[in-house]
């Protein structure tokens, strides 16, 4: 059980730290965000497993449970990174991601699509959500075992 | 020995549950490294189509989170 959570966290990483082709130019703001995007959506479906799972401490808790102390903060580390996301998606896409994507479906707004920030601002707002979805990542435990498995 | 049995028969009855989850991460997961992978190696902005894609895993998983916090702080409160 630890082995596939530590596997599935490993994957995780790794779609952060996949490198483009030799020779090729520096990653756009765009692709940058779209792959922190990757890994909090990973990071957040592992702590939507976590989070899930029945609480410790009950006479009947199985053996595989869930710390409410711990998952409360997880709760508070999505949403820390969710905002930080957000405010990455504004400066960088123009828009939160989710009007983005409908913005190809009916006529965009006048800002979405369009920057509207500078390459520093831009970068400072990558880097805000990268710390976010580090803590966030370091916020999930693998799964707790009360039973000694 | 059959105490042995048993104990293995309370191991896996603990875990089976959990299955279909690790299954389901391990699939999201790797659903994930694909699309990251693409969008880098092809060296081009994300396409409106990748956005989607992830808008709507990213939507899911918030979902389910949520969920489950929801219902632990109603549960705390009773």
């Amino acid at each position: 059980m630890r082995k596939i959570l530590i596997t599935l966290g490993a994957m995780a990483l790794l779609a952060a730290c996949a490198s483009p082709p030799a020779g090729s130019p520096p990653p756009s703001a765009k692709t940058d965000l779209f792959e922190v995007e990757a890994t909090f959506t990973g990071a957040v479906s592992m702590a939507g497993a976590y989070v899930s799972l029945p609480s410790c401490g009950l006479p009947a808790a199985p053996k595989v449970c869930k710390d409410s102390g711990i998952a409360s903060r997880i709760g508070l580390s999505v949403d820390s990174a969710t905002a930080a996301l957000r405010t990455a998606e504004t400066l960088i896409l123009g828009c939160p991601a989710t009007q983005y994507v409908a913005s190809a479906a009916t006529p965009p707004t006048a800002s979405c699509g369009l920057p509207i920030a500078d390459g520093n601002a831009q970068q400072q707002a990558l880097t805000a959500v990268q710390a976010a979805v580090s803590a966030l990542q370091s916020a999930i435990p693998i799964i707790q075992s009360s039973g000694g498995i | 020995m059959l105490a042995f049995l048993a104990a293995i028969a309370a191991i896996i009855q603990t875990l089976t549950p959990l299955i279909p989850t690790v299954v389901g991460i391990g699939a999201t997961v790797k659903q994930l490294f694909d699309l990251g992978s693409q969008v880098v190696a092809s060296g081009a902005d994300p396409t409106h189509d990748q956005w989607a894609t992830l808008v709507t895993m990213q939507n899911s998983a918030l979902a389910q989170v949520h969920a489950a916090t929801a219902s632990q702080q109603s549960a705390a409160s009773v």
